[in-house]
């Protein structure tokens, strides 16, 4: 891979740091690599703290963007962005989005956040087969692996759109794998960006395929605050406890309480709509990967304390 | 790039003399199966193995014995019955196609109807001496995805 390639790439992140490109498409069904990530930090950056980094990652959106949303799922990261802006005095307005009632163990959280700091928010409400039809269409689009947090985050972008905002999320976070929450990588099938050859794990990082889809559709979103520094994403990587699963992680680091997430959708739902049953069988057979890989541990410390890249 | 999959397409029958329907399927044209059905009115599912090149491909199922003498006529020339098979729907490996057959795929008929039309849209009826012909293209299953949103 070139660097002059790389630069040319689309970005993501304060100044476009992180470049990306989905490289799967119909003309182009089997490439070597299908979904890249790139980290090219302009300079190093200092390991700082996890609350400090992300109050820079909040006052960096606030000088740029205004009227600004957070969409809340009701998930530890979303949380986290919501109370870092909240507690900076960063006027923004929550965004929820609702699949008639099925969902609302979820955003149960969302909504309880809200009303524990006293903010109204937004509710986006959409009936299940007008969500079903809008995400497989995104798939079929991108030709992606993946269509229902594209399509639900889709609704909440184009609200902001519409009202002249910009969309925060809690998406973009670089997860760590192997972690039991991603287990599904290995288990339903081999998540070949993850696997070596001989079929043994990488141990690393990773960005998801979505995360990369949804900045395709709305490059002009600040949308990835937990990634949109290199300081933020060295912090996480530096502190992250490696004896722990991410999970356990997240909600020590981001100080929210531990929860269960996308109980509202679970597999059950997916595996038994008349459509969804039948996309979920297709979808295997597009591509072998779902995530670009980014380095490991040790790689993406040298790489963002040094500001070097090879 | 070469690659492999299996078709697996669920027809029922009707006819009424001793010339039960002949089928023929073809990618492009190389025949991979022919048949004859046995059993009136039951789902026949049949699997085809299928490996092909990278590209455009035609699927092909030809309806291979239908004659004047499998239509039953009436004095004043309408039709009673006739001999006819139908397709169901299709399927790519695990991958119902429900009826995306109807909606991307036609009817070319050996010889013209009174309109003098040879061409027509499919309802997954083999009626007429002829094939059903699907254009697709290969990898299938991406192909598919394109198409996903008309088998809703």
């Amino acid at each position: 891979m070139q660097n002059l390639d790389v630069a040319n790439m689309q970005g993501m992140g304060k100044d476009n740091w992180i470049k990306f490109k989905l490289n799967r498409s119909y003309e182009n069904p089997w490439p070597d690599v299908e979904v890249e990530a790139h980290l090219r930090p302009l300079e190093p950056s200092e390991i700082v703290s996890w609350e400090t980094a992300a109050e820079n990652v909040a006052l960096d959106i606030a000088s740029k963007y205004d009227n600004l949303y957070v969409a809340m799922s009701g998930g530890i990261d979303s949380e986290f962005v919501a109370k870092t802006f909240h507690k900076l005095d960063i006027p923004f307005t929550p965004i929820i989005f609702e699949l008639e009632d099925v969902n609302a163990l979820d955003v149960w959280w969302a909504f309880k956040w809200c009303k524990d700091n006293n903010i109204k928010p937004k509710v986006v409400n959409i009936d299940v087969e007008t969500w079903i039809k809008r995400w497989i269409g995104i798939s079929i689009e991108y030709c992606g692996r993946f269509g229902a947090g594209n399509g639900t985050l889709s609704y909440l972008y184009d609200y902001a759109r519409e009202n002249n905002g910009y969309l925060v999320t809690g998406a973009g976070f670089p997860e760590f794998f192997p972690d039991e929450n991603l287990d599904y990588m290995t288990l339903r099938y081999i998540d070949t960006a993850l696997h070596n050859i001989d079929g043994t794990k990488k141990f690393g990082f990773l960005i998801h395929e979505p995360d990369i889809i949804q900045h395709m559709m709305y490059p002009e979103m600040p949308f990835n605050f937990l990634s949109w520094t290199p300081e933020i994403v060295l912090s996480y990587v530096y502190h992250r406890d490696m004896n722990l699963n991410s999970a356990e992680n997240k909600a020590r680091i981001m100080s929210c309480l531990p929860r269960p997430k996308n109980i509202g959708i679970g597999d059950y739902f997916f595996r038994n709509h008349p459509i969804l049953k039948r996309w979920l069988q297709l979808r295997r057979y597009i591509g072998t990967s779902e995530v670009a890989y980014i380095g490991s541990r040790e790689e993406i410390i040298k790489i963002l304390t040094t500001g070097k890249y090879d | 790039m070469t690659e492999s999959f299996n078709l697996s397409f669920y027809f029922t029958a009707n006819w009424w003399n001793d010339n039960p329907p002949e089928y023929s399927i073809s990618i492009d044209d190389k025949c991979l199966r022919k048949e004859v059905f046995k059993i009136k009115q039951e789902v026949v599912g049949i699997e085809v193995p299928v490996t092909i090149e990278s590209g455009p491909h035609q699927l092909k199922i030809r309806y291979e014995n239908k004659k004047n003498s499998d239509i039953y006529y009436l004095p004043n020339q309408n039709i009673l019955r006739e001999n006819f098979f139908t397709l169901i729907k299709f399927s790519v490996d695990t991958v119902d196609c429900v009826n995306l057959h109807k909606k991307e795929g036609y009817y070319k008929r050996d010889f013209p109807d009174k309109q003098g039309n040879l061409i027509y849209k499919n309802n997954g009826i083999f009626l007429h001496s002829g094939e059903y012909i699907l254009n697709f293209y290969s990898p299938i299953h991406y192909w598919l995805l394109s198409k996903f949103d008309k088998t809703y």
